[in-house]
């Protein structure tokens, strides 16, 4: 089943179109990375799917409820980003004991032991933490909330490498044992790799290609050898991207090559490399195909 | 989620919000208890003897009036209720589970009880301000008035929390009409500028505003004052939350 469905989605904001058509399903119970570059639409499309705005036109819908201002999938759902408000007259140990009230499988015990392992002073108040910090503690409530619908809109910012890598981790333990819908926002595809089941990537507020994470790593391949050569080799296949050398070519190419390509490629001297998946989500949202270079470029 | 127990019932939301509105915002009861205490320390120092002296007999009479601590307990709810309208505020609100329609029960379940504790703190503090004003003129207390009467204490409570409730409703219109537009702190500003000038300026005239001054805020029976205040309020909580479902859930 999937638990979030959106159709024909679009939002606007007046004549910014920040989510412009976008059709996309999330399964149920699976941890799906929604990968964008900044202003793509990702923090709105989240906040549709969370019921905070209202859509333009087109509809979302989670586990077949329209979410806007609807109780029921407020109540399995819990939004993790940076706006995450909490009293100033709470101290940390008192936000997270208040948190049972309103998510019923709230994991006091869990929440507690990941305060002390993320070192949160339990009687320290969130206006002093610092951003890493702050994002640390948001995804604490996030992750003991055990919400049927997790969303964590770029929850890492500010976090130090250490911090992201035990998060990821914590995350996905507590996944396993309490499997729910894992939506995560991040530009950060790289870190993410072992985490992800599915990918959603968007840009411009449209929907650029859905994949599995298995289906992400040969998505495409990287062809570096003479211009002549690797233009063979890639024939109409459709190029993502190009990066010119002083004695070749390098160029991104969508799918694989057969054995007999295989073959030919090393006959024509020209090396095949994987495309991560980090490289390939920017090849894929790239506005220009020669990327930097191409704007860098001096006629 | 697909199964009705997951379901969350409105009351429960309500409640949940409330109880953490209360929480969150206990601070707040405690700076209206302090003020309190402060206006129970002014009144005594400034409660007003007038005397006269009849042969060898000397007259004094105190006037003890709770009316700064009512008008503290006035101010009080009309910072309140602009202060739960705030941008920080919503997002504490909705940072939690809950929807348009439990954010705003809850938040009038919150005025409500505001105005309930500042009404009979109010009162009582008229009460207790007599404890020392005994014992400064120990034994010579002696005349009717000193000692309050429960009916009273309850008109000045009820009539408290009626004002309370009258400026708090006005104050989450603003904070609404403000949040919805800025343009709005300039209209508000204009508002109380007026009515500050209809306050002073109305006069024993017979115009349409004077009337409907006198018939809310200068109403002598509290049965009456009841009912329009009541009435005004639900008033203008309408406009204000039909207002505000104008406006997306959290930004």
């Amino acid at each position: 089943m999937n638990a979030v469905e959106s159709t024909g989605l679009v939002k606007a904001f007046g004549k910014k179109r920040a989510v412009d058509g976008l059709t996309v399903q999330i399964c149920e119970n699976r941890i799906t990375g929604l990968i964008g570059r900044n202003g793509a639409g990702k923090t709105t499309f989240l906040k549709l799917i969370a019921g905070y705005l209202k859509p333009t036109r087109g509809s979302v819908d989670v586990f077949g409820k329209n979410p806007f201002d609807n109780l029921d999938v407020s109540n399995n759902l819990i939004f993790v980003d940076d706006g995450m408000a909490f009293s100033q007259s709470f101290t940390l140990g008192e936000i997270i004991a208040e948190m049972p009230r309103f998510y019923r499988n709230f994991d006091l015990e869990l929440a507690t032991k990941l305060l002390d392992y993320y070192s949160l002073d339990k009687k320290q108040r969130t206006a002093k933490l610092s951003k890493g910090m702050r994002s640390s503690f948001n995804a604490i409530i996030g992750i003991s909330a055990r919400a049927a619908v997790t969303i964590f809109d770029e929850p890492t910012t500010g976090m130090e490498t250490a911090a992201r890598k035990d998060f990821y981790r914590a995350l996905l333990k507590e996944y396993i044992a309490f499997p729910r819908t894992v939506i995560l926002s991040s530009h950060l595809l790289g870190e993410l790799s072992g985490l992800l089941e599915d990918i959603v990537l968007i840009d411009s507020g449209r929907l650029v290609t859905v994949m599995s994470a298995d289906e992400a790593a040969t998505y495409a391949i990287g062809l570096r050898g003479g211009e002549k050569q690797v233009g063979e080799l890639a024939g109409e296949r459709q190029v993502l991207y190009r990066e010119d050398f002083a004695a070749g070519v390098y160029l991104v190419v969508k799918g694989g090559l057969a054995p007999e390509e295989a073959a030919r490629a090393q006959k024509l001297g020209v090396e095949v490399t994987p495309v991560e998946a980090d490289d390939l989500c920017i090849y894929l949202t790239q506005k220009d195909k020669g990327g930097i270079d191409s704007a860098l470029r001096r006629e | 989620m697909r199964s009705e127990e997951n379901n969350l019932r409105l009351s429960t939301a309500v409640k949940n919000q409330y109880i953490y509105k209360l929480r969150a915002n206990s601070g707040y009861f405690c700076a209206l208890v302090l003020a309190q205490v402060i206006a129970g320390l002014m009144m005594f120092a400034g409660s007003a003897a007038t005397g006269t002296a009849i042969d060898n007999v000397q007259i004094m009479f105190y006037t003890i009036s709770p009316q700064i601590a009512v008008i503290f307990s006035v101010i009080w709810a009309l910072i309140i209720s602009i202060l739960l309208t705030t941008h920080a505020n919503r997002d504490i609100a909705f940072t939690v589970t809950g929807n348009r329609k439990s954010y705003f029960l809850s938040d009038i379940a919150f005025i409500l009880t505001g105005c309930v504790f500042g009404g009979v703190t109010s009162a009582l503090i008229g009460v207790a301000l007599r404890v020392p004003f005994y014992f400064l003129h120990m034994g010579n207390v002696m005349l009717n008035g000193f000692y309050p009467n429960l009916g009273q204490v309850c008109i000045i409570a009820a009539s408290t929390m009626l004002y309370m409730l009258l400026l708090a409703v006005a104050g989450y219109f603003a904070g609404t009409l403000l949040r919805f537009r800025k343009v709005f702190i300039i209209i508000a500003a204009a508002l109380f500028v007026g009515i500050i000038y209809l306050r002073t300026n109305l006069g024993e005239s017979q115009s349409f505003l004077r009337m409907c001054w006198d018939s809310i805020i200068n109403e002598k029976l509290l049965g009456f004052f009841t009912l329009r205040v009541t009435a005004v309020s639900i008033v203008m909580f309408a406009v204000t939350v039909a207002l505000s479902y104008r406006m997306e859930v959290r930004k």
